[in-house]
């Protein structure tokens, strides 16, 4: 663990000064790396106190309207933010973690300009209303995508072109949009309630002895290994068990007839069922293709996700 | 008696103001009033289009870092910028204020501020991008609060999809939210409890 630490930390020297040697003073900077977390969180705490005050009239059916347009994972930017673009194009802001563009390979900063093959500006436009344009375009387009719907969009990166295949998909929201039912909860937005743990958020109903485990996805040499493409392999497995325990050393492979791609992959597929469901998952034992057999708990596990006033733990 | 701001500003925004129109027929003080505020929206039109310093990220990031005089990761870089936006913004709202211009909900300070976390928020988006960042072995809670952190990111991301064209106060809001919500996530998935990140799993049946 603390090798990764130091890893990581050293990758983060090396975006943020890559001219400067940084072989000293790593482990005493390892140990201060709580304070950056915190000026990042007060200032955006400071940028809060200074907006949150605003509108706040931000209704229901607008929330209703907008599920279509992100079945890509893109938010493309305006005037401002493509300005500084050097190709006419939509420029993409922020790319959603998870999402189909994600899974592409699309980043923050490529700039589309194409989407199946017809191009997103006109000639001889100015660049800014040239983009401006192609961005309006791209949101049309998306809007009018269905699950399932394969996409190429063409980008500019670093100068250079590029292609992405996407296969557009309603992003899983999981319990969160049905917890924005009405105005109040929506008014909270802007004081970034939203953003972070409040009451009865939280609750899994997981098997009692999956929590604790640790889990890894299966890369190509270890899929070898097993004998499979893909799956997560029980790194650690619970003490004790009942019908559904894991053991170390096994590979999930399925969940209720569902591919297992990762650890997060698995917790959602898990999050999906109902309590007092039954529940099977399909692994590999000592090189057997076995299925557990066993019924979702009735009680969830409440899992307390806090993300407010506390620093990082020193060495976790 | 004179209309508010609120009502110029509807009918300089195109929108049907009857009433308002017709008592500006009558009245040159708040026809003046208008105009500027017709040269305050070109102005700030004006101003979108002027592109920032190329490299203002790195000067943020170079400034930062020199401040203490030892380089202490991207994070300080990050919480520059917002500084940095936080500053711009109430210069901004301070230069605006006072000259008798009303305050809008969008305003260069918004602008700014959202180009400041829209870069942050480009910054973490690379961490979460490097693979060598990625904690590969993932405790089934880690695994939980990551698929949580993505859903709220989802939802945000969700309402900027559609708000991006703007630059108002509550965009400045969501922005901050993703650049937090992607902080944790960056956190997390490289195994790490992200900041204040407290996991109790109780099983609520064992508590009765």
């Amino acid at each position: 663990m603390k090798n990764i630490l130091i890893g990581v930390f050293l990758i983060l020297v090396a975006g943020a000064l890559p001219a400067v040697a940084v072989s000293d003073g790593v482990q005493e900077d390892r140990t201060d790396s709580r304070n950056p977390h915190r000026e990042l969180r007060e200032a955006v705490a400071e940028i809060r106190s200074q907006y949150a005050t605003g509108d706040r009239s931000f209704t229901a059916p607008r929330i209703a309207g907008m599920s279509s347009n992100m079945r890509l994972g893109i938010i493309l930017g305006g005037s401002w933010h493509q300005a500084r673009e050097e190709a006419a194009g939509a420029a993409i802001m922020a790319v959603t973690p998870g999402s189909p563009a994600e899974e592409a390979g699309l980043m923050a900063g490529d700039v589309v300009i194409s989407f199946n093959g017809e191009p997103l500006f006109e000639q001889g436009l100015e660049l800014p209303v040239a983009s401006m344009k192609a961005s309006q375009r791209l949101a049309e387009l998306a809007r009018d995508l269905e699950n399932g719907d394969a996409v190429v969009l063409e980008y500019i990166r670093d100068g250079s072109t590029h292609q992405a295949d996407l296969v557009a998909r309603e992003i899983d929201f999981g319990p969160m949009l049905g917890k924005l039912p009405d105005h109040e909860d929506l008014a909270g937005l802007y004081r970034g309630q939203l953003a972070f743990a409040h009451p009865g958020d939280g609750k899994w109903f997981l098997p009692r002895t999956w929590l604790d485990m640790e889990l890894v996805a299966l890369n190509p040499g270890l899929g070898e290994y097993f004998g499979v493409d893909s799956g997560v392999l029980v790194v650690r497995g619970p003490d004790d068990g009942d019908t559904l325990a894991l053991e170390s050393g096994d590979v999930i492979l399925g969940i209720g007839g569902r591919q297992v791609r990762s650890p997060e992959h698995a917790m959602r597929i898990l999050r999906s069922y109902e309590p007092d469901e039954e529940l099977t998952v399909e692994i590999i034992r000592h090189g057997r293709s076995e299925t557990l057999t066993g019924t979702v708990p009735s009680v969830p596990i409440q899992f307390d996700f806090e993300f407010r006033d506390a620093g990082i733990p020193a060495d976790h | 008696m004179h209309p508010t701001t609120e009502e110029l500003l509807v009918l300089r925004d195109g929108e049907d103001a009857e009433e308002t129109a017709r008592h500006l027929e009558e009245c040159d003080e708040c026809r003046n009033r208008l105009e500027e505020l017709r040269a305050v929206s070109s102005a700030l039109k004006e101003l979108a289009q002027v592109p920032p310093p190329e490299d203002s990220w790195t000067e943020i990031r170079k400034r930062a870092i020199g401040k203490r005089r030892r380089p202490v990761g991207l994070q300080v870089g990050v919480a520059a910028a917002v500084l940095l936006a936080v500053a711009v913004a109430a210069m901004v709202g301070h230069f605006g204020g006072g000259n008798g211009f009303p305050e809008r909900a969008e305003s260069a300070g918004t602008r700014e501020a959202i180009e400041q976390l829209s870069s942050a928020s480009r910054e973490l988006e690379l961490l979460l991008r490097d693979s060598s960042l990625q904690s590969p072995v993932l405790s089934t809670q880690s695994a939980a609060m990551i698929v949580e952190l993505e859903d709220r990111i989802a939802v945000v991301d969700l309402i900027l999809a559609q708000s991006s064209f703007e630059q108002d106060e509550r965009t400045v809001v969501l922005w901050s939210d993703r650049v937090e919500l992607l902080d944790a996530l960056v956190a997390a998935r490289s195994g790490q409890i992200p900041i204040g990140g407290i996991v109790h799993a109780v099983n609520e049946g064992s508590q009765r």
